[in-house]
């Protein structure tokens, strides 16, 4: 009995110590759900650090902002939180943070590794929040623009991302995590996708925005920025965003247009592509063999045509549509690596890891091979359904 | 001790034995110039079966035995279906009170009994506490002789076999150990025979009495027997190989050995398909997950780990805390206790009060004490999830055991968060896993695993159904044959 009792009074002091090593109660905490990164305007070497608060009180009218949006200046972006938690009536929690967008102009002075070593150290924030470059614009504008169909700005830019990557071509989405990893791989340039706002940015701050129908501001993501040596060299092209998805193996689905005859257009779906490297040396040059094969469905044809009886249109739009995406690959692999140096592809990195001992033979660096490669490619599309018709319209029309 | 030679003796002895007690009858029957004495205690006993049985047949046959020895007449030819032939005091003063009749003769040194027991049972009902839907609906009765008819009715097979014992120094209760022949295994009933044997207490009221005596001190929360009171489930468990231990003047038996998966079962899952009961027992066992879990995850989930929460949920969560000004632990603890304040209330309540307490549960602690700030939403919905998965269970005494880890669950989630939840299920399951229900271990068919036992385990076999296996014995007779 004496030894039991001994028992359940150590057990009872053992729980007393630990003092809950790391409770807290969920109303202690502010959830941020966006960061934003800026260079000072008044002292250039600071940064001016936003974020993004999301309300949680009871009652709320609809006429009051669901968000908060605070900013402060400091050294480090542990100095300006710890400002921004002084204006704060409740404990900042960065597990549940959505977007880190950064100003195009710090991007394109600084390297993100002078300032960013917080995101990857603290233990509590959120690795996988999408990071994002403001275009035009300071960062902190974008996470306070409010838009009707969905009223919190960092879940608005998450989902829009989320969708433009599942059904367009020309965006990707790029975590903290791999955005990190990027900057610090040797043989690799980070890419990600911009965001802008169309309109006025004064009205996208206020409630009366998502009231309109045609609200006077938006966000709007366009295509992906592009980096050289850790910083922000330019932006790529929607059809050189597209070839860049290809070429990651990051696309999804694609739509790609062709002129099927002088005037008219045909679309293609595309649904998977295949595609193989090949990597050599050519006449001591690296190459880059790449076979792309494409599958596809027919969606849209705006000219006449039979496919059951005439395959020839098929074979024709198929040539068209491979030659039009070896035309957008080639135009990415133009852009980044012969008119900059920015192997974002991380075909460097390939080469190191799979032609190492003819790279070295050859004396070739791992950082600088990137901008000597030569692209070689070899595109096909096979066209598998021409969905629910056999013929085109003006087919149609033809037969009767 | 024998009995005196003299009548007069022997109704002196049982008048001192039994206090004078005033429901015992002694009435005087004289046939020629012989006096006998009938004593009867006429609370226990059938008065007009006195009457129609042995004194109208006895005043009849009055001329007869004038001639005849008395006592051999009296043996012979008075019609009854229970007669004893008693030498010592002791089982004439059981049999007494029993609902004999005893006959005393002078100079003879026996005493004859006729059973006349007067009927003090309620009938046969319906099932109470484990309601049937598809299968019979009788129950067990507080009748040990019903109980045991109900039995044999279903199994007429000469091979149930039982073993009857009188327990209880002042009580005298019968027991019995029923078990099935060629498919119990021998030491088992052996063992139990032994305990039973051993046990000395005074009074026996139901049939956990016997069970706690049998069994050590036993520091489980679980239960580690099965008590039903439905004839047909004690059958099913009859064939499996286990023995059945019937008191009398209980209306439930208990079933031994008992494994921790024979809570997931129910009477009803012999009537239904095999697979839907494979669906239904899945339901019982997440049930218990979460009983047993829910509030410790929601604790750990909102004060330690509030990164798993999705985004959306949390911001919910967030809105639905804000202005309690309690903790979530003691939110969680207080309705904890409030609700089984009122599974209490209604369980004991009489009659037509349970209302009166539903709807003072319902309305005032639930929503008013929402809409007053004292506790959030989620609390409600997270207590209102365990306490209705703990109720899945008819076992009152499994309920009960729920109730424990769900607080010991609770009070290492707050302290410690998932590390917390993690150890408390570790040391439960290490816990199960070291429970013996008459030697065999709880957690039977899973560990040690047996293929045998997995036909009706979480599985219910066709086969397993119609052909019960014997899953405990079956090793042990066949290593008895090798030895």
């Amino acid at each position: 009995m004496k030894k039991s009792l001994k028992i359940i009074v150590s057990i009872i002091i053992l729980l007393l110590l630990s003092g809950c090593f790391n409770y807290k109660e969920i109303n202690d905490y502010a959830i941020v759900s966006g960061i934003s990164i800026d260079k000072d305007d008044d002292d250039p070497s600071k940064l001016n650090v936003g974020i993004q608060i999301m309300n949680a009180k009871k009652d709320e009218e609809t006429d009051t902002s669901l968000i908060t949006f605070y900013k402060a200046k400091g050294n480090t972006i542990y100095q300006a939180l710890e400002k921004i938690m002084l204006d704060s009536p409740k404990e900042l929690y960065l597990g549940h943070n959505e977007v880190l967008v950064i100003g195009e102009d710090i991007l394109k002075e600084k390297d993100p590794l002078d300032y960013l070593d917080y995101f990857m150290r603290d233990s509590q924030i959120e690795k996988d929040a999408l990071v994002m470059v403001a275009t035009k614009t300071k960062a902190y504008n974008i996470l306070k623009v409010i838009t009707p169909l969905e009223t919190i700005p960092s879940t608005n830019l998450k989902s829009t991302l989320n969708i433009a990557d599942k059904f367009s071509g020309t965006l990707t989405i790029v975590t903290i995590d791999k955005f990190l990893s990027d900057l610090t791989s040797k043989g690799a340039q980070p890419i990600i996708p911009m965001v802008k706002i169309t309109g006025n940015v004064k009205q996208g701050e206020k409630m009366d925005n998502i009231t309109e129908s045609n609200p006077k501001a938006k966000l709007k993501f366009d295509s992906l920025a592009y980096f050289e040596n850790n910083k922000l060299k330019g932006y790529l092209s929607n059809d050189e965003s597209t070839g860049y998805n290809f070429l990651a193996k990051t696309q999804k689905e694609t739509y790609i247009n062709v002129k099927c005859d002088d005037k008219n257009y045909a679309t293609i779906k595309v649904k998977g592509a295949k595609i193989k490297e090949d990597l050599s040396f050519k006449d001591k040059k690296p190459l880059a063999l790449i076979n792309i094969k494409v599958t596809a469905d027919l969606l849209e044809y705006n000219c006449s045509a039979d496919f059951i009886n005439d395959e020839k249109k098929l074979k024709e739009l198929e040539k068209k549509s491979a030659n039009k995406i070896k035309n957008l690959v080639t135009k990415t692999t133009n852009k980044l690596y012969k008119e900059n140096n920015s192997d974002v592809l991380m075909y460097g990195e390939k080469f190191y890891g799979k032609k190492y001992k003819q790279m070295k033979k050859l004396g070739y660096d791992q950082k600088d091979i990137a901008k000597t490669i030569q692209f070689e490619f070899k595109t096909s599309v096979k066209i598998e359904s021409t969905e629910l018709s056999i013929k085109s319209m003006k087919g149609v029309l033809k037969d009767e | 001790m024998t009995l005196a030679n003299e009548r007069e003796e022997i109704i002196n002895e049982i008048k001192e034995k039994t206090g004078n007690a005033p429901d015992v009858s002694y009435k005087d029957f004289p046939i020629d110039n012989q006096v006998i004495t009938l004593v009867y205690a006429n609370t226990v006993s059938s008065a007009s079966d006195i009457n129609d049985f042995i004194l109208r047949r006895m005043d009849e046959e009055k001329n007869h035995l004038k001639i005849k020895d008395l006592f051999s007449y009296v043996k012979n030819y008075v019609p009854n279906n229970s007669l004893k032939e008693i030498t010592t005091m002791e089982d004439a003063l059981y049999y007494l009170f029993n609902g004999f009749t005893l006959i005393i003769f002078d100079n003879k040194k026996k005493i004859i009994a006729f059973e006349n027991k007067a009927k003090l049972n309620s009938d046969i009902q319906r099932s109470q506490n484990e309601q049937s839907l598809k299968g019979p609906s009788d129950s067990f009765t507080e009748n040990y002789e019903t109980n045991t008819g109900l039995l044999r009715k279903r199994i007429k097979s000469e091979n149930l076999w039982f073993k009857q014992y009188v327990l209880g120094s002042k009580s005298k209760t019968k027991v019995a150990l029923f078990y099935i022949n060629g498919v119990c295994s021998k030491q088992l009933i052996n063992d139990m025979d032994e305990k039973i044997k051993n046990i000395d207490i005074k009074y026996v009221g139901n049939a956990n009495y016997i069970l706690d005596a049998i069994s050590n001190p036993n520091r489980s929360i679980f239960p580690t027997n099965l008590t039903t009171e439905r004839p047909d489930f004690a059958c099913q468990m009859l064939l499996q190989g286990r023995v059945v231990l019937m008191v009398e003047n209980s209306n439930q038996v208990i079933i031994l050995p008992c494994m921790f998966i024979d809570f997931f079962k129910n009477p009803d899952d012999y009537y239904e398909k095999g697979l839907n009961v494979f669906a239904t027992r899945i339901v019982r066992i997440i049930a218990m997950m979460l009983a047993i879990l829910t509030p410790a995850i929601y604790i750990s989930l909102m004060s330690y780990n509030l990164e798993t929460i999705p985004s959306g949920l949390l911001i919910n969560f967030s809105i639905q805390r804000d202005g309690v000004p309690f903790p979530t632990v003691f939110e969680i603890i207080a309705m904890s206790f409030m609700f089984q304040i009122l599974r209490e209330g209604d369980m004991r309540f009489p009659g037509k009060g349970g209302s009166s307490i539903s709807i003072v549960g319902g309305l005032v602690l639930g929503q008013a004490a929402v809409e007053a700030g004292i506790v959030s939403p989620i609390t409600i919905i997270i207590v209102g999830i365990s306490s209705v998965a703990s109720l899945a269970f008819s076992s009152i005494e499994l309920v009960n055991s729920i109730r424990w880890w769900q607080l010991i669950l609770i009070i290492l989630a707050s302290f410690f968060g998932f590390v917390g939840v993690m150890f408390g299920c570790i040391i439960l399951i290490a816990l199960l896993a070291s429970y013996k229900s008459c030697g065999k271990p709880f957690l039977f068919p899973f560990e040690p695993f047996n293929k045998i036992g997995q036909k009706d385990a979480i599985l219910l076999n066709k086969n397993s159904k119609f052909h019960p296996q014997n899953i405990f014995s079956k090793k042990e007779d066949n290593d008895e044959k090798k030895s």
